[in-house]
């Protein structure tokens, strides 16, 4: 990367797709922290099981990939039970390790299969070392034709990933919407109260499961749908991008936007962007003097910080209020 | 047979680390109500100043197990007074101090990363220096490891048990304003648990370091769930709990890949096993073998 890429169309294009795909992940964490008042600090879980699953479903079902994509998004849901359940018998501090166990129990899991997800050496290897294995090629056959046409209505040099920075934009915003739909109904005004107390919430004859239940699986689609596009987006897939540190982002971006707050998710998106954009930036300055590949490390530093920083001085975030959220 | 002992062996060794790790964890669950996700990152702390003082400076092991000790110490406490007391002092509930416990791990791992890098260390230490009994094969670094974490987890359950200051702290445990209504300087015994706990924790890492024979920067992270299946396991707040926890979780996992009818379970399920046995314990039994009560 060189200075002159920061004016580059497609790096801007690339930083939009992480965006809004860890944009959409966080609306499920939303739904569950803010709203629901659940640390589910295993969140990433339901998006390994909706990546993993397009490219299992593509590759040994056979399906086309809108199938397999909505198969994706019935996994991921359906994982959602097993968070539900912990949520059943274990309290709030005990809560956040066991769905950090649960994640980390889906990675080590979908690693070790690796008859069915090729292990450690990702979903080329889906099919045995021999062969590389491919789920996407419908997928990117169909971007690829659209990109030229794109070209040639307008007849200007197209950026490579454009097709999808405009599906994974779309798909924010409906996340967004679906999501602001959602809270702003009798349904999501009594998942908050069941946040707030619910030893009222039960004696007022409300179900804490089936509520629970609800937010989860919405969240776990949210999260699956973010699986489904970074399959769609990387090609392929490796059990150890999915550890904790994509639940931080989602953590993140809630932190930075604000709890219970809908429009919070993006802009906590957007500074997410910001912020990843940046430690990428850095490289290109030489005042920093470090190697390209130790910038992953500053941009977790930066994030850390954000973590206390806003832990210390305001937890409830950016946009967030702070009489409501279950912190205290 | 020879396999059996052999797996038993290989749990203690791994299982009194873990203790060791998961009394510290337990202690500040317990006193602080914190839930220290960075512990795994004290360990791998530990770990780095050993092997600075050892290989990159030529101290002797002993001498580096001290620096890493104070080192680590040291940290804990410089943390406890940038953020931890500021947290209490807010009023902080669970969820803040998780998030906190979050950043301050991702912290200090990307810094070593940052001036260590990732590859691969190792502590001078002769770890072919192996005794072998009956067909068991047992290194001096792992007697020394054995040897040294029950010592020291049982001296720390006697000072939790039946001193002075052991009454104090079970007395911060219970509850904290009526302790200091009573009189006991919560601060300094504040300051007094991160010392045994960040101590110990050190211990572990520099062990672990040597029994493990290379280690890199995510030693630390990779453990702490672990540590917390020894806290959790053995009841928190018990220091021979945290001994028991440790012990059995080691012994399970490693136990978990023993042959029956010359089939056995593949190595790499060994974590998912942990992550089970974690989970199960949570779910069956949330108070812990021996503690109190987690649940719901």
């Amino acid at each position: 990367m060189n200075a002159a890429s920061l004016f580059d169309l497609s790096f801007w294009v690339s930083i939009g797709i992480t965006v809004a795909i860890f944009g959409i992940l966080a609306a499920g964490f939303q739904l569950q922290f803010g709203y629901a008042g659940l640390m589910n600090f295993g969140h990433v879980a339901f998006m390994a099981i909706g990546a993993y699953t397009t490219a299992i479903l593509i590759v040994h079902a056979g399906l086309s990939w809108p199938w397999a994509a909505l198969g994706a998004l019935v996994m991921s849901m359906a994982g959602g039970l097993v968070v539900v359940a912990l949520s059943s018998r274990i309290r709030l501090e005990y809560f956040a390790l066991a769905t950090l166990a649960y994640s980390e129990l889906v990675r080590y899991l979908i690693q070790n299969l690796s008859s069915v997800t090729g292990g450690t050496q990702g979903t080329p290897a889906m099919l045995g070392n021999q062969t590389v294995t491919e789920y996407g090629t419908a997928w990117r056959d169909m971007l690829t034709a659209s990109r030229d046409w794109l070209t040639d209505v307008t007849g200007r040099e197209i950026p490579v990933d454009l097709p999808m920075f405009v599906v994974s934009l779309v798909a924010f915003a409906l996340v967004l919407g679906l999501l602001w739909h959602l809270v702003s109904s009798p349904w999501g005004l009594v998942t908050r109260a069941m946040r707030e107390d619910e030893l009222a919430f039960t004696a007022r004859g409300y179900s804490v499961q089936k509520y629970r239940l609800w937010a989860v699986a919405i969240s776990a689609g949210f999260a699956g749908l973010a699986g489904v596009l970074y399959a769609f987006y990387y090609l392929a897939l490796y059990p150890s991008e999915f550890d904790s540190e994509f639940t931080l982002y989602a953590v993140l971006i809630v932190l930075l936007g604000g709890t219970a707050r809908v429009a919070g998710v993006f802009v906590g998106a957007a500074l997410f962007g910001v912020i990843y954009a940046g430690t990428r930036m850095l490289a290109v300055l030489p005042i920093t003097g470090l190697p390209p590949e130790k910038f992953a490390y500053l941009r977790t530093v930066v994030i850390g910080l954000i973590f206390i920083v806003f832990a210390l001085y305001r937890p409830q975030g950016v946009l967030g209020r702070r009489d409501e959220i279950a912190f205290e | 047979m020879q396999e059996t002992v052999q797996l038993l062996v290989n749990g203690l060794i791994y299982g009194s680390i873990l203790a060791l790790g998961g009394l510290g964890i337990s202690m500040l669950l317990g006193v602080l109500k914190i839930a220290n996700f960075a512990h795994g990152d004290m360990m791998t702390t530990g770990a780095y100043l050993a092997f600075a003082a050892n290989t990159v400076m030529g101290l002797s092991i002993a001498l580096s197990m001290a620096v890493a000790v104070v080192g680590t110490v040291l940290l804990c406490l410089l943390l406890e007074w940038l953020i931890w007391q500021r947290l209490r002092r807010t009023g902080a509930g669970f969820v803040r101090l998780l998030l906190s416990s979050f950043g301050t791990a991702l912290v200090i791992r990307s810094l070593i990363y940052l001036f260590a890098g990732g590859d691969p260390r190792m502590l001078n230490i002769d770890v072919f220096d192996v005794y072998i009994v009956q067909g068991i094969r047992i290194s001096r670094t792992q007697v020394t490891a054995l040897v040294s974490a029950l010592v020291v987890v049982s001296i720390m359950a006697w000072v939790i048990g039946h001193t002075e200051f052991g009454r104090l702290l079970r007395a911060m445990s219970q509850n904290r304003d009526l302790a200091l209504l009573a009189g006991v300087k919560v601060g300094r015994l504040t300051r007094y648990t991160w010392v045994f706990a960040g101590g110990l924790v050190a211990i572990a890492g520099v062990l672990q370091a040597s029994v493990q024979s290379s280690f890199t920067p995510d030693m630390g992270w990779n453990l702490v769930l672990a540590l917390f299946a020894a806290a959790v396991v053995g009841g928190v707040g018990s220091a021979y709990g945290a001994l028991l926890g440790g012990l059995l979780v080691g012994v399970v996992v490693e136990m978990s890949t023993i042959s029956i009818g010359g089939h056995h379970l593949p190595f790499e399920y060994k974590p998912v096993i942990m992550f089970g046995v974690l989970l199960s314990v949570l779910w069956l039994r949330p108070a812990g073998l021996l503690g109190e009560a987690a649940r719901a």
